[in-house]
């Protein structure tokens, strides 16, 4: 037992925030990257990028519907399902798309998505298959190569842990208030810790939300019990009860027309107040069963959970809609789902959430880096006597150079696999993804043999180049370039490759930076075999 | 003006606001009233800017929370809390004889910002 609450307290936020800290540089990582998951993916989708996005139009919805009803059931007439999804902010064109029936062994059909031009004349059916923000955003909590049951409980077992480190953190931290503004530059060890509080102080509202909130979001894996125990481990009947609206309904086989979708437009906008409309889906279209789901555009309210109008797809009566109140227990989860995703943030607080999400990054790092110079430095005497680092050094060191340098390096890696490979080639949108891995791959391979300074700033530099000419790249890649995307006023595009100047301007710094800190250690100890952060 | 247009003023001008706010408090704390001024504050001038700085920030609170809503607000609120609160430090630790000023053009250009969306 350690001798006082204070050391105690020390000792478990050290250890509990180093056993999972870079499974939670990943996570924050690209989790900070999902705030723009629909951004990211348009830009992914250089197809799109000239003559498709659209602004919503109320009057333009009746010919809009009449047209995609026309087009799918010409082209998907076996579907499993069809969606007509309206312009929004974040997805600025219309779009037809539908779920092919699943193939042997498949669990759901595949989808796909068409976009409609902005003039109304063509429907662009040639975009190239990725995954674009989808993947940093599944990657956040499913670790994409692992069962993604598996990675979800891993994810929760370090966010619990990150929770415990954050509390224990606060209580450690005695000079909240003292310190709140104190950065002191060139102090060594005083300026990592300087760092580690301000990236956590400055921004402790948001951690404590987004670790909390982000276990609330997968409870129900966490803790099933209490719905086993209610529902006799039917989880299906509980998700019925919760939500009416969500249910499916088989389809019955028997062939019946589809209503016409454009008649129900009066009706919902009685309902809904003429509000904006998000998407309309329709499962079995021309079965009996069929159901047309009419889903509102919830804007600014903090909400995650769908607002629906379900019609039968053969009568078009109104079946049922969402209630305008959830209850109590299901509000307030609805309000950690939204305040955790983001969703209903305009781009100005999605980048406040997003700028938040890299302090967390830099609270995580800032910590690891820290442990790695400690024990540097406690084994300095060995080192300098020429005997080999131990293996626990080795490991930290190799680990934060894999993951702090290799992250950044491998997003941007990822981000040119999607225009460089060939457009023909074969599970394209996997091997943008295996691009992202491969990158990373290859920093964590380097890090075995070399955790120099010099590696460092070798990675941190090709990173900054690879984000900085990220716009030059799009503009060689894609219809359109950063400063048509201004006049265009296209601020999706805009803010992707603003992101990667950024990056690149950042990490650029801090490669700088590395030099100046290579100086200091080398006028303090004579010769490091390997010098270190 | 319409609503986006407003959201694309008023928040550089809280954010300004939520600045001097945090800039205030900075102010408020010994070392780094010496750092900006190179003399110590008297026991007075620290409680006043304290004073200052909270009452401004419960002020963006306020209008953040009238602007946007109270949720909305809130989280708007703690957003450009932290971000201001980064480039307070970043001024603290990297041009802290610049602080009166641009506290004083923060300042002023984001009230008139302020005053002309209200």
């Amino acid at each position: 037992m350690k001798d006082s609450f204070f050391r105690s307290m020390t000792w478990l936020h050290t250890w509990a925030g180093l056993l999972v800290c870079w499974v939670l540089l990943l996570i924050f990582f690209a989790g900070s990257l999902s705030y723009f998951r629909h951004e990211t993916s348009l830009w992914f989708k250089p197809e799109l990028h000239a003559g498709v996005y659209r602004d919503y139009r109320a009057e333009a919805l009746a010919p809009q519907v009449r047209q995609a009803q026309d087009y799918l059931s010409r082209q998907a007439p076996g579907a499993r399902s069809w969606s007509i999804e309206f312009p929004t902010q974040r997805h600025p064109y219309l779009s037809y798309g539908w779920q092919k029936p699943p193939l042997p062994g498949q669990r759901r059909g595949d989808k796909l998505e068409l976009a409609v031009s902005a003039d109304g004349q063509r429907v662009i059916s040639q975009i190239r298959d990725s995954r674009g923000g989808d993947f940093l955003y599944r990657l956040h909590f499913d670790l994409h190569y692992l069962p993604p049951l598996y990675a979800r409980y891993l994810v929760g077992f370090c966010t619990l842990f990150m929770l415990i480190a954050l509390v224990s953190g606060i209580v450690i931290h005695k000079r909240i208030f003292k310190d709140f503004f104190s950065f002191r530059r060139g102090k060594g060890n005083r300026s990592w810790l300087d760092v580690h509080n301000l990236s956590s102080v400055l921004a402790l509202p948001y951690h404590l939300m987004i670790t909390y909130s982000g276990l609330i979001t997968l409870m129900f894996i966490y803790m099933p019990w209490a719905i086993q125990s209610q529902y006799q481990g039917d989880r299906d009947s509980f998700l019925r009860e919760l939500n009416p609206v969500r249910v499916q309904l088989a389809a019955s086989g028997r062939a019946a027309p589809l209503f016409d979708i454009d008649k129900l437009l009066p009706q919902v906008a009685a309902h809904w107040q003429a509000q904006a409309l998000d998407k309309i889906v329709i499962s079995d279209p021309g079965d009996e069963h069929s159901r047309i789901k009419v889903y509102l555009n919830t804007g600014r309210s903090i909400t995650d959970e769908p607002r629906v109008m379900v019609f039968d797809g053969v009568s078009g009566d109104l079946l049922q809609a969402s209630p305008e109140q959830f209850s109590a227990a299901m509000s307030t989860y609805d309000t950690f789902m939204a305040l955790h995703t983001a969703r209903f943030a305009d781009p100005m607080l999605r980048l406040l959430f997003f700028c938040c999400g890299l302090l967390g990054y830099a609270m995580v790092a800032t910590g690891t880096l820290m442990w790695a110079r400690k024990l540097r430095q406690q084994e300095q005497k060995q080192l300098a006597k020429g005997q080999a680092a131990s293996l626990g050094l080795r490991l930290v060191e190799g680990l934060n150079l894999s993951v702090i340098a290799g992250l950044p390096l491998a997003t941007a890696a990822f981000f040119y696999a999607n225009r460089l490979l060939p457009p023909g080639l074969e599970q394209r949108a996997q091997w943008e993804v295996h691009g992202f891995f491969i990158a990373w791959g290859c920093v964590a391979l380097t890090a075995l043999v070399d955790r120099s300074v010099n590696s460092w700033r070798n990675w941190l530099l090709l990173a900054a180049g690879l984000w900085g000419l990220l716009p030059v790249l799009n503009a060689l890649t894609s219809p359109s370039d950063l400063l048509h995307n201004v006049l265009s006023r296209q601020w999706a595009l805009v803010g992707v490759d603003l992101m990667g100047l950024v990056f690149g301007c950042g990490l650029f710094y801090a490669a700088t930076k590395l030099r100046a800190d290579k100086a200091v250690w080398r006028a303090k100890t004579p010769v490091p075999s390997r010098a270190s952060l | 003006m319409t609503g986006t247009a407003i959201a694309g003023v008023m928040i550089p001008a809280l954010m300004g606001l939520s600045y001097l706010g945090l800039a205030l408090l900075a102010l408020a704390k010994f070392g780094h009233f010496r750092e900006v001024f190179a003399r110590a504050p008297s026991a007075a001038q620290s409680r006043g800017l304290s004073y200052a700085g909270s009452l401004l920030l419960a002020t963006v609170f306020i209008l953040c929370g009238q602007r946007f809503g109270w949720g909305y607000g809130s989280l708007v609120f703690m957003g450009l809390a932290s971000l201001s609160g980064f480039l307070c430090i970043m001024n603290l630790s990297f041009c802290a004889r610049l602080m009166p000023g641009a506290m004083w053009v923060t300042g002023s250009v984001s009230a008139l910002l302020a005053l002309n969306c209200y």
